[in-house]
């Protein structure tokens, strides 16, 4: 089981936010750009032949002697995309595990809500879907998809998205959850970041990735990519790396933000539902 | 640098090499498979293929490594430089330590660019040589004699410091010949900035090589302070000097017990001198004469008094009787009075008086006079006169200020007359003139003589009589010590009996015990001697000399010294060569820090900022 059910149980408190309107195909519970029949007041517009009767403002019509519609508010579903990057680099320490277990609870979090929720996995394979989740049920399902998905072969984000955005845009809400060790960092922020789109990068790092404790001369081998480096741990390597360390991260988090993405660092440790209920609330992901 | 006394030692530098094979030879590393190696940059070489060598990068740590080698193969190599050196195996340096020594227009002093001198010499010595160092001061001190030990030598030199006094370079001469051996002559080298009287320049031993240190000769100095002490109370003049060639002006303050009471402002012509007196009236205490001037000189720019009203404490009366003088004597306050007819020894006591009996020869204290039957000890009896009547009175002369000697009547006195001295009164009679009351100065020592009997005069019973007696008592008890004393002259602690220690504390706070008697020589220092004569704990006693910086040591123009020629001594050579590798291992230890510090301890940019963050 990917979640926990008192954690499904908290997460049935909670729904995902989003920061402009949403343009869905079926109602749902998020305000959509267009106008609709919700409870909502929107706006006046005078009558033209063909109005439902029942809209006119008589309230209007009485004092003004001129016939006007009431206009509401429509509400429609979110329409998404969690992207995983199942690379061999997040085979580490627990990494993908713990973005999976992010993803199911994000993918969770919509469906309860009657949005549409989908995770796509990005591995040795290229970038590939999971079934759409609906609702509760189509929820579980994809959790079970989830459980099978597997680390390996090099990270291909870039492309995945440049693939995705082909294929239809990236209407609605769309998460990425990577460690981003890979020279194409900044095209998978620049592809996030395009006009209207809602998006979110959760960056998942270990903690031996940012204040490594290696000794002694060694051969280092890329989990990705197979290329080898010689380095001989002294105090000065250690602090050059952490240097390094740092100044990505401020570097991905800048970047994201210059671009209007949320973003998050994530630790493989962290306790998912404080993770959810404080982190991710506090960058306005969820509410 | 000049040369290598060991080029041998250049061939160390094939250790390059294994430096080199160090940073060129792979070494077999554990293979740790990691999630990415994207973050670890420049600080790793990419394996290229399993050849054991591998391209040489440029890498600070191997430079400094080549540096440091090349460091410790040329300090092995002992590199020198050429320098005017000591040609002898002994070298006696004579370095001045006068107070003209502390000028300040060599930077930072004339003593210091004595001692690198001094150093300079040492550096150049052979090996196997010996040193002597004499400092030529007020009393000449050899430092170290004949050590073959230069680091003992330079030692010696560091401990060297100018003094405020006058130096001795006969003395200093005679201890640098003394040193000789006729095995080992030795290459004599004064340091001095000149100053040598002309006795002192025809006792340079010949051969001895000058070295001439000063450059400047502009200084303003007080350069005397002398106090006399009158009836109406102290009186100071003050000599302000200028000893450069531009006109100056200064302010002079006169402080007593550290209490301004005067200050004048002076303007002093180029190679000239002002003076100026003060009356300070009765009060006594320590007197200081500053100057604010600005020159290379400071310690001259202060002069020092003591002013001291000293009364005789104990008085030797020799009389047949006189009811008036031993009224007179038991006046004065705290003296003890002894009376005798004749024969008493007069040592011991502060003022001996004869009243018409004849003094001893040779007398060393103080003394007043009347009617010696001999007549006056350093003059001449030439006969009586009767009944003279005043034709002079000195009245300028403070021991007769407030007497009126209008009445004085006299039916007979001596005739007498006494080579430099100071008559105050004079009588004649007839056409005989003959003073009738005089005061000089022997040695030391104030006398006073009366040419008549008090019985034959109406003195005593004038009110003129206590007036003239307290004038002259304290005239003769007063200061003997009252003329200028100098830094570096020895001290008599010489005190009152039962005294058993006398401490002293010295112009810069520090104290210093002496048995009484014993000479006291740490007074290099001008200023305030503050003597305490005490029995078990009890102070009996206290006195105090003030030494001032000597007017000789002001004038700071360096004068041109000349040795006389004619011997065989060594002198300087200018091939000597001075070892430069001590310089080189210090290089070398800067490069082993700075390895270090490249290593280990240099900060790396951003690694303070280590936590993770979490952009809003």
């Amino acid at each position: 089981m990917l979640l926990e059910p008192q954690i499904l149980e908290r997460l049935d408190r909670l729904s995902l936010k989003i920061r402009e309107r949403t343009a869905g195909s079926n109602p749902g519970e998020h305000r959509s750009r267009r106008l609709g029949s919700s409870v909502d007041f929107a706006d006046w517009r005078p009558y033209v032949e063909g109005d439902d009767f029942r809209r006119i403002d008589f309230g209007i019509y009485a004092r003004l002697d001129r016939l006007v519609i009431r206009l509401y508010e429509a509400e429609e579903e979110l329409n998404v995309r969690i992207v995983v990057d199942a690379s061999a680099s997040m085979g580490f320490e627990e990494k993908l595990p713990a973005a999976l277990r992010l993803a199911g609870a994000i993918a969770y979090l919509a469906a309860a809500r009657h949005d549409r929720a989908r995770v796509w996995v990005s591995n040795q394979d290229g970038i590939s879907p999971g079934p759409w989740a609906r609702s509760r049920e189509g929820a579980f399902h994809l959790h079970r998809w989830l459980e099978t998905v597997t680390a390996g072969g090099e990270s291909n984000l870039a492309n995945g998205l440049k693939r995705m955005a082909a294929a239809g845009g990236l209407p609605g809400l769309t998460i990425v959850i990577s460690d981003l060790l890979s020279e194409d960092w900044e095209t998978v922020v620049r592809r996030l970041g395009g006009p209207g789109a809602e998006s979110a990068v959760l960056q998942v790092l270990a903690r031996s990735e940012l204040d490594p404790s290696l000794r002694g001369d060694l051969l280092l081998v890329d989990s990705e990519t197979g290329e080898a480096v010689e380095v001989s741990m002294s105090d000065q390597v250690l602090r050059q790396y952490r240097a390094r360390a740092v100044k990505f991260v401020a570097g991905v988090a800048e970047a994201c933000r210059s671009r209007g993405i949320r973003y998050s660092l994530v630790s493989p440790g962290d306790d998912l539902e404080k993770l959810l209920m404080t982190d991710l609330r506090l960058q306005g992901l969820v509410r | 640098m000049d040369g290598l006394s060991a080029p041998g030692a250049l061939r160390a530098l094939a250790l390059a090499v294994p430096i080199l094979l160090t940073y060129m030879l792979r070494t077999r590393r554990p293979r740790q498979v990691i999630p990415s190696t994207f973050l670890w940059g420049e600080a790793t070489m990419n394996v290229a293929a399993t050849r054991p060598f591998q391209r040489l990068r440029p890498s600070i740590l191997l430079l400094l490594q080549l540096l440091l080698l090349a460091a410790l193969v040329l300090a092995l190599a002992r590199p020198f430089r050429s320098t005017l050196g000591v040609g002898g195996s002994h070298l006696v340096l004579v370095v001045d330590a006068s107070g003209s020594m502390l000028a300040t227009d060599e930077v930072p002093s004339r003593i210091e660019a004595a001692r690198a001198q001094g150093e300079q010499l040492i550096e150049s010595l052979q090996d196997t040589a010996v040193v002597s160092i004499i400092s030529a001061q007020d009393r000449p001190k050899v430092l170290i004699s004949a050590t073959p030990s230069h680091n003992a030598a330079r030692a010696a030199l560091d401990n060297l410091e100018a003094t405020e006094g006058s130096a001795d370079f006969a003395e200093a001469f005679l201890l640098a010949e003394s040193l000789e051996t006729p095995a080992r002559p030795a290459t004599i080298v004064v340091v001095t900035d000149g100053g040598l009287t002309p006795e002192e320049a025809r006792l340079v031993p010949p051969g001895a090589v000058i070295r001439s240190v000063g450059r400047a000769a502009e200084n303003l100095a007080v350069s005397r302070l002398d106090v006399s002490d009158g009836p109406g109370g102290f009186r100071t003049t003050v000599q302000v000097r200028n000893f450069g060639p531009d006109h100056r002006k200064t302010e002079l303050v006169m402080e007593l017990n550290s209490e301004p009471v005067a200050s004048v402002s002076l303007d002093v012509p180029a190679s000239s001198s002002v003076e100026r007196s003060f009356d300070l009236g009765p009060a006594g205490g320590r007197l200081v004469a500053r100057i604010s001037a600005r020159d290379t000189l400071a310690a001259d720019d202060r002069a020092f008094a003591v002013l001291e009203r000293s009364r005789p404490r104990r008085i030797l009366l020799t009389t047949p009787g006189n009811v008036y003088l031993e009224a007179l004597i038991r006046q004065i306050p705290g003296a003890e009075v002894t009376v005798a007819s004749a024969g008493e020894d007069p040592s011991g006591f502060d003022l001996v008086a004869y009243d018409r009996v004849n003094p001893p020869e040779n007398l060393e204290v103080p003394a007043l006079f009347l009617a010696v039957p001999g007549g006056p000890p350093a003059g001449r009896l030439t006969g009586m006169v009767e009944d003279p009547t005043i034709s002079y009175l000195a009245g300028d002369d403070p021991l007769l200020a407030q007497v009126d000697l209008g009445d004085l009547a006299i039916a007979e006195a001596q005739q007498f007359e006494i080579p430099g001295s100071r008559t105050l009164v004079a009588g004649r009679s007839g056409n005989v003139e003959t003073p009738l009351a005089a005061v000089w100065t022997q040695g030391v020592h104030r006398r006073a003589y009366l040419g008549f009997d008090l019985h034959q005069s109406n003195l005593p019973l004038q009110v003129a009589f206590p007036i003239l007696g307290d004038h002259l008592l304290s005239w003769l008890g007063g200061a003997s010590d009252v003329q200028a004393r100098f830094a570096g002259e020895p001290l008599e602690t010489g005190g009152p009996a039962g005294a058993t220690e006398v401490r002293i504390e010295l112009p810069g706070g520090r104290e210093a015990s002496v048995v009484p008697g014993q000479v006291f020589d740490e007074t290099e220092q001008s200023g305030f001697y503050a003597m305490s004569f005490l029995a078990g704990d009890r102070v009996v006693s206290e006195r105090t000399v003030a030494l001032s910086f000597p007017a000789r040591e002001s004038d700071i123009l360096p004068k041109g010294v000349e040795a006389p020629a004619g011997s065989d001594r060594p002198g300087l050579v200018t091939d000597a060569r001075t070892s430069l590798a001590r310089w080189v291992l210090l290089g070398a230890l800067v490069l082993v820090l700075l390895e270090w510090w490249w290593a280990h301890g240099r900060p790396v940019p951003g690694a303070a900022r280590m936590t993770r963050k979490r952009p809003a």
